[in-house]
């Protein structure tokens, strides 16, 4: 057992990490009593308040393990992306981008500052600031990524099918990345929505987490096979 | 049933009556596709009221058409929706002692990703220029709008999503509930061979399916909007794409598919084996493991499906060769099988009869398998029906009885009742005869050199005297359509006249069989089970010595035997049989 601090303002609970052959984890399902429990026969009400702490626990457990499970596999789907244009970069010289490589490295950084807010956020417990500012930096990483594909479509003529597969990677990969930081970027907000609600949202926040970390992790990917000359 | 119901075996009926639906539709468009093999070019009885300007004749795109749907329907939504959709959302939890799946709305969600999917496919058909015919493998450029330009093409392609996104949701869900459900002392080493099966099944799943949907993501962007990844030659623009990525990326996901479709089969069959020999499955973890290794190998050999597409020869050698060695843990699986029907007091019951034939029909589709690892034998086969004849065997045929092996032995379990038992042979061994008329007639057909997707293979001299082979063949596929019909007539009767299942009909010891009744009600059991020994404790000279039968729950305590930390409290579950709850002394 270990206690875990709250990062968005809600009452700290007791985290327990039981074994899957101790209790039948599914959400809903009836704990069973350990052997500790047991032993130490606490009263009826105790002994449910420890079972149901037991019961939410072994939950969350179960849906951070589906998200980490999940999401590692998910990056299947980027790396395939990158395998595709990695053939044609083997294939013929890759165009330079006419667009700023260091302004869309910054822009990548806003990923990276708010997966460190973030992770920093989930050590605190009394605000749910962390959470508020990766909701603004996933904006403005949105927004910053819509200016630089506008600008290569516009003014630097980037455009589809003319530029052909180059420009397709470059509009059609950056597209499917920020979908994916739409989805994490909406979760987050739902996450700060519940929370002035009043509502815990602490287990929420921590795999939602997870998924900053992972469109992080897969724009470096798109960044090194795409951006890169 | 409630449609909003989130409880897993009303999921798993959903997918069973869907699946069910799809596989009728599959199969007709197979007949279809038959019937134009045998007399081509002549109207197709009774469907004249869907195609009015041929008088019910496939005309070259329609016949193009009903292929492509066909491959579709049949892998995307209906054997696969049936093996993981109904059996394994319906089996896996009972099988490991659990009250639900890890993820209850997730599972149902899933199910309404595959209806949408389904809607789509349905709705491909109605559409101006017809649904999907770019080939069940979606190849560009041919599925480019340059070349299918419809809207059936697009709308299937989302629906092939949608499918992809339903069988990753349930992957996922599998995996974690294995992982984290089980009931107290329900180690790995004690799960059905079933649920190892669709464990490993799950992980393919899980991890090969993103890999499709991004294949179809660039294929969706170069349909819809513009994009260049797979044109390539006089419809490119701006130097184009490759439509060979999309090959690499395709069957990157689609031989895993294979193993996807075949894992839980072989699960289902190594249980059966066991529990209808009253033997101890023969090497439990030699064919766990071997299940294992073919799923790691499986992301290793797809590109066998690639030696006529153009590689280089050092890896066409080093692809040949991992798919050879593939065959080996299949090989011990198989032995393991044949080690366990060795000497056991064999009951030829329907689930029975369903898992030998699908030895029977797995083993003839593995060892025709062989001549297309290779790639000097690969190459001349390739485009023949040789092809179509061996992965029908094992994808179609094997996965197909491999669903009936599941429906027969878990529909007292679904429905609490029991199928007419003499029907369920009959359709059993029926199909599985015909099954070998028709794709044991493909096979020589294509070993003779009739090309896999000619509209009429007679406009060509060399293939003229196939004609009677080929009328031969569709004749044994419209009796195996036809054979069908004892089944649908089994269901209907059973579910409305239909008597009542005993609790433990094919007296077996697992779980879901012991501790849970007939249909399961909600959590599924009344007490979690605490599982005390493997799967198949079958003919036990102590059982039959204390208990007087040949069987014993997983969770059944062994009178006189008690464990040195507990005592064991016996709570009665089901007639016969007793599960236990753990109390500390």
């Amino acid at each position: 057992m270990s206690a875990e601090r709250n990062p968005m303002g809600g009452k700290a609970e007791t985290r327990v990490d039981p074994t899957p052959h101790s209790t039948s984890g599914a959400l809903g399902m009836k704990p069973l009593p350990s052997v500790s429990d047991a032993r130490t026969e606490p009263s009826s009400l105790e002994a449910s308040t420890s079972s149901a702490a037991a019961e939410t626990a072994n939950s969350e457990g179960t849906a951070w393990l589906g998200t980490v499970l999940g999401l590692a596999a998910w990056s299947m789907f980027f790396a395939s992306l990158a395998f595709a244009v990695g053939w044609y970069r083997m294939r013929e010289p890759w165009p330079p981008l006419p667009v700023s490589l260091l302004g869309l490295g910054l822009t990548g950084l806003l990923l990276f500052t708010g997966s460190g807010v973030l992770h920093l956020g989930l050590q605190r417990r009394e605000s749910s600031w962390p959470a508020r500012c990766a909701l603004a930096l996933g904006l403005a990483f949105l927004a910053l990524q819509a200016m630089w594909t506008h600008q290569a479509w516009w003014t630097e003529h980037v455009r589809i099918p003319e530029g052909g597969v180059s420009a397709s990677a470059f509009h059609g990969l950056t597209a499917l990345h920020a979908l994916h930081v739409l989805g994490v970027t909406s979760g987050l907000f739902l996450v700060c929505w519940r929370h002035a609600r009043g509502a815990d949202v602490r287990p929420s926040l921590r795999r939602h987490v997870l998924g900053w970390h992972f469109v992080t992790a897969m724009w470096v990917l798109l960044f090194v096979a795409v951006y890169l000359p | 049933m409630s449609l909003l119901s989130l409880d897993h075996k009303d999921v798993a009926r959903r997918y069973l009556w869907s699946g069910l639906g799809f596989l009728l539709l599959g199969g007709l468009l197979a007949l279809a596709i038959r019937w134009q093999w045998a007399w081509p070019g002549q109207p197709v009885p009774g469907l004249a009221w869907a195609l009015p300007e041929s008088r019910g004749a496939l005309t070259p795109p329609t016949y193009t058409a009903v292929f492509t749907m066909h491959g579709l329907v049949m892998i995307f939504f209906a054997v696969t929706p049936l093996l993981f959709g109904a059996l394994g959302h319906f089996v896996l939890p009972l099988a490991i002692g659990a009250r639900g799946l890890a993820f209850p709305r997730l599972s149902a969600l899933g199910y309404w990703i595959y209806a949408l999917g389904g809607v789509l496919v349905l709705a491909s058909f109605a559409v101006r220029l017809g649904p999907a015919s770019a080939g069940w493998t979606a190849y560009p450029p041919l599925s480019t709008s340059a070349f299918t330009p419809g809207l059936g093409q697009t709308l299937v392609t989302v629906a092939v999503l949608c499918a992809g996104t339903s069988a990753f949701t349930y992957g996922l869900n599998f995996v974690v509930t294995v992982a984290r459900c089980r009931a107290p002392g329900m180690t790995w080493g004690r799960l059905p061979l079933t649920v190892w099966g669709l464990f490993f099944a799950s992980v393919l799943n899980v991890l090969f399916v993103p890999v499709l949907a991004a294949a179809t993501a660039l294929l969706l962007m170069d349909r819809l909007l513009g994009t260049q990844f797979f044109i390539a030659g006089a419809a490119a623009v701006g130097g184009g794409g490759d439509p060979v990525v999309y090959q690499h990326l395709f069957w990157l996901f689609g031989h895993p598919e294979v193993y996807i479709l075949i894992l839980p089969a072989w699960g289902m069959v190594g249980d059966l084996v066991a529990f209808f020999s009253r033997k101890p499955a023969h090497g439990y973890r030699l064919t766990a493991g071997a299940m294992g290794t073919v799923s790691a190998l499986s992301g290793l050999v797809y590109a066998h499906h690639l030696f006529t597409s153009g590689m280089s020869p050092l890896l066409g050698r080093t692809f040949m060769v991992l798919t050879l060695l593939i065959s080996l843990p299949a090989e011990v699986m198989f032995l393991n099988w044949l080690m366990t029907l060795w000497r056991g007091s064999v009951r030829l019951t329907s689930p029975m009869l369903a898992a030998l034939a699908t030895m029977v029909v797995f083993g003839l589709g593995g060892i025709t398998g062989l001549a297309l690892g290779a790639v000097a034998t690969d190459v001349p086969l390739h485009g023949t029906l040789w092809v179509v004849g061996h992965f029908h065997l094992t994808m179609g045929a094997a996965s197909f009885l491999g669903v009936f092996a599941g429906l027969y032995f878990w529909f007292p379990k679904m429905f609490g009742r029991a199928l007419h038992e003499g029907l369920a042979k009959v359709h059993v061994l029926s199909s599985a005869v015909l099954f070998l008329g028709v794709f044991g007639g493909q096979l020589a057909a294509g070993y003779a050199g009739q090309l896999r997707r000619l509209y009429d293979p007679y406009q060509y001299t060399y293939l003229k005297h196939l004609l009677p082979l080929n009328q031969w063949t569709t004749v044994c596929a419209f009796l195996l359509g036809a054979v069908q019909v004892v089944f649908v007539v089994n269901l209907v009767w059973t579910l409305r006249r239909g008597r009542a299942a005993e609790a433990n009909p094919w007296q077996v010891g697992t779980l879901e069989w012991t501790c849970a009744s007939s249909p399961p009600g909600e959590g599924n059991f009344t007490q979690v089970p605490v599982v005390l020994r493997g799967p198949h404790a079958l003919s036990q000279p102590e059982v039959l010595e204390r208990l007087g039968r040949d069987w014993i729950g997983q969770a059944e305590v062994l009178p006189g035997v008690a464990r040195q930390d507990t005592t064991e409290e016996a709570v009665p579950a089901s007639e016969g049989t007793v599960s236990t709850v753990r109390s500390v002394t």
